[in-house]
């Protein structure tokens, strides 16, 4: 712990000024911000594939074949995502799946994207489910087939449903990514890790834990913008004039309401 | 006080913490090689390395304890969590000097290994490299390189390619583990040593640019085998075991097991 409260000019030389350490730094923050957005594509396209299966299997009276056997393979291919650990997953990916590759980088964005698109799924199939029954309804009762209902009247908001959990799902995705210094790749912890190799100083994992901090504050800032501009688009809340500065009354006194 | 089942969860937990903080009386003082054969004792090793094989060859009654990076084992050294490390001389000199006061190295080595540069099996680039490196020590370059990162003179200075040096024949990848000064470091974003050094000299007579990879030393030999790099360089002791895995060239730098303990 001494290490950590010496002289802060020392410190900051160390970790981040000779032989131009920031670089490292920068290195890092660039692939994990890269990595995260692109395994976040895959996972949102692969992710909405399997929510549409998922969902038109399960809300089919008589599920055909043609979605029986997708549903089935989706829903092996979530338990496998899920029942195995990230880093047994992005390891088995580097030196069993991709072994040749030279380029770490796309096999972190594949390993990552295919991690995420299992968990993304979870999210669109309760936002597409989310949708009120009433809205299939009143666009078939207004002559709409159910694709065109599907489409035009339940997607849209099936999609503005979820834009909050997916920005959860980045959030999570961004911390996750703190493992692919495994197989060699540089990201925030793993310029952390070399550089504690270096000084035989501990004070870089504070850095690190700062830099994903930042970047965490900073997307949960982004995400509760958005689902504030998302309800001003829903009906007006009408004010509860009983709540008199408690918790939906709950901590009132003198009993509720 | 309710009978609430958290209550005894907490105090399990405490009891579980202050048993966990009671952790260092388990320590072995270590002064000769001999020590290294006391029952219990704690040695730390790099993974996969033959520091590692040594270490658990020939003293099955001790706690090996393989760490991914060198400097993870010092630091563990250092915090008390080992006793000993076993670990190429070279690096372990490095590490010493870098820690002054704090953690010595025995005189007396417990191996002796050269190291060597890994090819796939059956490789037409391992008598190229070969005779390669003959140049490279008949025309000083080699001593130089080692005169600068090992024996730190300082007239030397680190390998620079001839002017006019081209590479018509393209790029070779060098696969190897950043962390093992003074064979292979990182210095802001690029990795040097002795290693990207040779191995520039090399390229250079032979017409190849080099580019380096980096990754766990664990995963070199692998990583050599399927073609994700070209040829693995990484202070790697050439042995019977890893020859039945790759082809080696011949040994460009001898070695040898060391052993670093704490000062007291």
């Amino acid at each position: 712990m001494a290490s950590v409260f010496e002289n802060i000019a020392d410190i900051v030389t160390r970790v981040f000024i000779t032989h131009d350490r920031w670089r490292l730094w920068v290195t890092g923050l660039q692939n994990t911000l890269v990595i995260t957005f692109f395994a976040l594509l895959i996972g949102i396209v692969i992710g909405f594939m399997i929510a549409v299966v998922r969902v038109s299997h399960d809300t089919a009276g008589k599920p055909p074949i043609i979605l029986k056997i997708p549903n089935a393979l989706v829903k092996m291919y979530v338990t496998a995502i899920r029942g195995i650990p990230m880093m047994v997953q992005i390891m088995i990916m580097n030196f069993i799946i991709f072994a040749a590759s030279r380029n770490l980088i796309l096999t972190a964005i594949v390993a990552f994207g295919i991690n995420s698109g299992a968990y993304v799924a979870e999210v669109f199939r309760g936002g597409i489910l989310s949708v009120d029954k009433g809205q299939t309804e009143a666009g078939r009762s207004l002559g709409l087939s159910a694709p065109q209902t599907m489409r035009r009247i339940i997607m849209p908001q099936a999609i503005k449903n979820s834009l909050p959990a997916l920005g959860n799902e980045f959030i999570s995705l961004l911390k996750e990514t703190s493992i692919m210094g495994v197989i060699g790749v540089m990201d925030i912890t793993r310029a952390g890790n070399v550089i504690r190799g270096l000084t035989y100083d501990q004070s870089p994992l504070i850095f690190v834990a700062a830099a994903y901090l930042t970047l965490v504050i900073f997307l949960e800032f982004l995400v509760s913008k958005m689902e504030k501009r998302l309800k001003k688009s829903e009906r007006p809340i009408v004010k509860n004039i009983d709540r008199k500065g408690s918790l939906f009354g709950l901590f009132k006194r003198g009993g509720t309401a | 006080m309710k009978r609430n089942p958290f209550y005894l969860l907490a105090v399990i937990a405490a009891i579980l913490f202050l048993a966990a903080c009671g952790r260092n009386n388990g320590a072995v003082e270590v002064n000769t090689l001999a020590d290294l054969a006391e029952s219990g004792v704690r040695i730390g090793v790099q993974l996969g390395t033959t520091g590692h094989d040594h270490a658990v060859n020939n003293f099955p009654q001790a706690t090996i304890i393989p760490y991914d990076q060198p400097a993870d084992a010092v630091l563990a050294l250092l915090a008390g969590d080992v006793d000993a490390l076993i670990m190429d001389s070279e690096p372990a000199r490095n590490f010493v000097d870098r820690n002054a006061g704090r953690i010595r190295q025995l005189d007396e080595l417990l191996t002796r290994e050269g190291y060597g540069i890994s090819f796939p099996l059956g490789s037409p680039y391992v008598a190229r490299f070969n005779q390669a490196l003959d140049t490279l020590r008949a025309n000083g370059t080699l001593y130089g390189i080692m005169d600068y990162w090992i024996h730190n003179e300082p007239n030397a200075s680190r390998y620079v390619s001839p002017p006019g040096t081209t590479h018509p024949n393209g790029t070779l990848i060098m696969g190897t583990s950043a962390g093992f000064e003074p064979f292979e470091f990182f210095e802001g974003t690029e990795i040097v040593g002795i290693d990207p050094d040779l191995a520039r000299a090399i390229g250079d007579l032979l017409g190849y640019s080099i580019t380096i990879m980096d990754m766990d030393f664990n995963g070199i030999i692998a990583a050599v085998q399927t073609g994700q790099v070209d040829f693995g360089m990484a202070g790697m002791t050439v042995n019977a075991e890893r020859r039945q895995q790759v082809d080696f060239t011949q040994e460009y730098f001898l070695s040898g097991q060391s052993v670093i303990i704490p000062v007291r």
